[in-house]
């Protein structure tokens, strides 16, 4: 059971810094970093799979430092980039022959492994195909299939549901919570939905910090009391959009129903209710993720 | 093997200690096998023992190491196949023309031209293989992976190397038997050329990565051989009065191609931008 | 299948042979470990020890002689054991721990064990190691990190000390 250690870790990139001082300590469980695009997120990621070297701090694994330890932690590692890299003259399942050969997966195991690989990511059919032909969500899941061919004991996914199709990401989530046991499984994001349900761990990522870091429980309950909904005629709600952090939007007859985020109460009427992850996010970063825009765009 | 040897000492001693103590059992029959060391063993126990180091076996993962051969053999094996398509052509073109202009008789600077640009060629397209492994994001991937980019990139050096080891020596057997040149003096003629347009490729690898995806590279590759071809339009390089300079270039090329890959390698071991996808 | 076939395999993954050296060579370690610390309780511990750790390594493990493998981690094992309790000559554990039915066959036993718990303890691994398990001195020598000339030595004053506790008057 691997354990991971951050002590410190900063990386300065020529004019900015880009993870500032941040320390963690990581077991077993699913981790969802959530936080905005340049939060600094891919950075630490990147740091944690030993491809970036911090400018301060150190990565601990076991206690040793990931620089010491080498092929060792790379051999437990599965890592899935933001851009993920392949050959595109190269088939799927070649692909997945390669890096399981670079992965020093005996050649008899790799055979078995690149099928079960196949076979959970639903690319068996398109084994033989170039991957040049792959659409972005087949390319997503052949990345996924190759993080997961070592069965690694430290799976890093960045924003590994970016362009798949809701079907697949539910596909993807189960495949996340089916092996979340025995191992640390990192996943970054800047969609709530992706870690609300599986991440046992929240990670809430701001210009390379760390700001709210705990269960769903815990990281809500720090907005608690500052979540407000209020049903406004669809004038009040264009109006209450503007001056306020809404997080949903909901018609309702000739009404809408305004789901707001303010730290005192925005209107009268307005009731406090549970805060959700969603509102959480909408409250740090002060604007709305992904799903919620385009919530909102239909909605208005 | 047997497992139970009879050792002499121990029988004699055995002998003894029955004489001595078994004596006021007179019924008891003496064992007659060393295997009276071998006391039954508490079944349950050892069921016990047992089923513990199932569990472990059961969750044991097992480490493979897999030699460098093994490694290099990797490399190789997942190479496309137009690479090596690439690679045998042009070292059977090189071949014939070398034949060719022997058969004509027209050695000398025609033939050391033709072998340093074909030399070039090869070199390059080895080397075109060490930048595939930065194209299409796949530097970032590759450092995380158990063979990492450093050590890929070596392997292929290597493999690079050999090839072209084996080239110039055709290439040598080839020219050295016409040329009133001497084996070492053609060598150097055309290691020159390929010293430098290594290093200028490795240089463009580390410094311009961006321009490094599919043909690009290769259309560097072959910029980097026409290049080369320089020395034909000013034929009294060859001169034996310029040797000196070849031999200058060459020195001097060794230690900039060493000091171009210790660079690359020293860049990805910093975890530089040339292993980050941008 | 022979020992080198099972470590081909195991090394290959199918870790399911590991079950199947265990069940092998169960019985000869336990048996070393009994008269090593002279634990027959211990030993039961001290035999799974040594094959969990053999599972532990055994990725590194490169096939030469496994029986002897073991018995060394198990030499090791028994080191480490009776340095940490400081476990003094313990025929009785071996006799306690009995059923009585047992206890004619169990006589020579006693006292053999008896009398090796009163060897200091590299004296007797080389002795069971010789006399129990058929090893060359050489061999031994390899196991235990000894020289060969130690070893030889250690096998004859450990045998010597035997028969004089086994048959005192002999050495009269």
């Amino acid at each position: 059971m691997p354990e991971l250690k951050l002590d410190r870790i900063t990386k300065h990139f020529k004019n900015k810094i880009a993870v500032d001082n941040v320390s963690l300590c990581l077991k077993n469980g699913v981790y969802g970093f959530l936080g905005a695009n340049g939060a600094g997120k891919t950075t630490l990621l990147r740091m944690i799979c030993g491809v970036l070297k911090p400018t301060a701090g150190e990565i601990l694994c076991n206690g040793s430092s990931i620089t010491k330890l080498d092929g060792d932690y790379r051999y437990m590692l599965g890592y899935l980039p933001q851009d993920f890299g392949y050959y595109p003259d190269f088939t799927a399942r070649r692909y997945l022959e390669y890096l399981a050969a670079c992965k020093a997966i005996p050649r008899e195991l790799a055979k078995e492994k690149v099928q079960e690989m196949l076979c959970l990511t639903g690319l068996e059919s398109d084994q033989r195909s170039k991957i040049k032909t792959f659409s972005g969500g087949m390319l997503r899941r052949l990345g996924i299939a190759q993080a997961l061919l070592n069965d690694p004991e430290i799976l890093i996914l960045d924003e590994p549901t970016s362009g798949l199709d809701p079907k697949e990401r539910i596909r993807f989530r189960n495949i996340i919570s089916s092996l979340s046991k025995g191992r640390i499984i990192i996943l970054s994001t800047h969609i709530v939905s992706d870690v609300e349900f599986i991440a046992d761990e929240i990670l809430l990522m701001k210009q390379g910090r760390i700001i709210e870091q705990g269960s769903i429980q815990e990281v809500t309950a720090s907005v608690s009391g500052k979540v407000w909904e209020y049903l406004a005629d669809p004038e009040t709600a264009l109006r209450l959009n503007d001056t306020f952090a809404v997080s949903n939007l909901k018609n309702e007859d000739n009404q809408v129903r305004l789901r707001l985020v303010s730290d005192t109460c925005p209107c009268e009427g307005a009731l406090p209710v549970q805060p959700g992850l969603e509102d959480v996010y909408l409250y740090h970063f002060e604007e709305v993720s992904e799903h919620v825009e385009h919530l909102e765009r239909r909605t208005l | 093997m047997t497992l139970y040897t009879k050792p002499k000492q121990y029988s004699n001693l055995r002998e003894e200690h029955r004489s001595k103590y078994i004596t006021p059992h007179p019924n008891h029959r003496p064992p007659d096998s060393l295997l009276e060391w071998r006391f039954p063993l508490d079944a349950q126990k050892k069921t016990q023992s047992l089923a513990v180091i199932r569990q472990e076996a059961a969750c044991k993962s097992i480490r493979y190491y897999p030699t460098f051969l093994e490694h290099v053999w990797n490399q190789i094996r997942f190479q496309p196949i137009t690479h090596w398509l690439l690679q045998g052509s042009l070292l059977l073109t090189a071949m014939l023309l070398a034949l060719y202009l022997r058969r004509t008789s027209r050695g000398g600077p025609e033939m050391l031209t033709v072998c340093s640009v074909f030399i070039v060629f090869a070199g390059n397209i080895c080397l075109s293989q060490i930048a595939r492994l930065f194209s299409w994001h796949m530097a970032e991937l590759e450092q995380t992976l158990y063979l990492n980019l450093r050590q890929m990139i070596c392997i292929r050096m290597l493999e690079a190397g050999i090839a072209n080891l084996i080239i110039l020596v055709l290439f040598i057997l080839i020219a050295g038997g016409v040329d009133t040149l001497g084996i070492s003096v053609s060598l150097i003629y055309m290691a020159v050329p390929f010293l430098w347009s290594d290093i200028l490729y490795l240089h463009m690898l580390s410094h311009l990565r961006s321009i490094f995806s599919g043909f690009r590279s290769f259309a560097l590759g072959l910029l980097c051989g026409i290049i080369s071809l320089l020395p034909v339009l000013w034929e009294p390089v060859y001169q034996p009065e310029y040797l000196i300079i070849w031999q200058i270039l060459a020195a001097l090329g060794t230690l900039l191609l060493i000091a171009e890959i210790a660079k690359l390698l020293e860049k990805i071991n910093q975890g530089d931008t040339i292993c980050v996808n941008e | 299948m022979e020992d080198r076939e099972l470590i081909r395999r195991i090394q290959n993954g199918q870790t399911e042979y590991l079950n199947e050296i265990a069940g092998r060579y169960y019985d000869d370690i336990y048996y070393f470990c009994c008269y090593q610390t002279g634990s027959r309780e211990d030993s039961y511990d001290l035999a799974q020890e040594t094959f969990l750790r053999f599972i532990k390594y055994v990725d590194h493990y490169q096939y030469r002689n496994l029986k002897g493998y073991l018995l060394t981690i198990a030499m090791n094992l028994c080191r480490e054991y009776m340095r940490a309790d400081c476990h003094i000559s313990q025929t009785d554990s071996i006799k306690s721990s009995d059923s009585v039915s047992h206890a004619a066959s169990l006589e020579n036993t006693l006292l053999l064990a008896g009398a090796l718990m009163k060897l200091p303890e590299a004296q007797r691994e080389a002795v069971l190691l010789h006399h129990f398990y058929g090893y060359k001195n050489r061999e031994i020598a390899r196991m235990t990190g000894a020289s060969y000339d130690a070893v030889k030595s250690r096998i004859r004053q450990g045998l010597e000390k035997l028969s004089r506790m086994l048959n005192p008057d002999d050495f009269k």
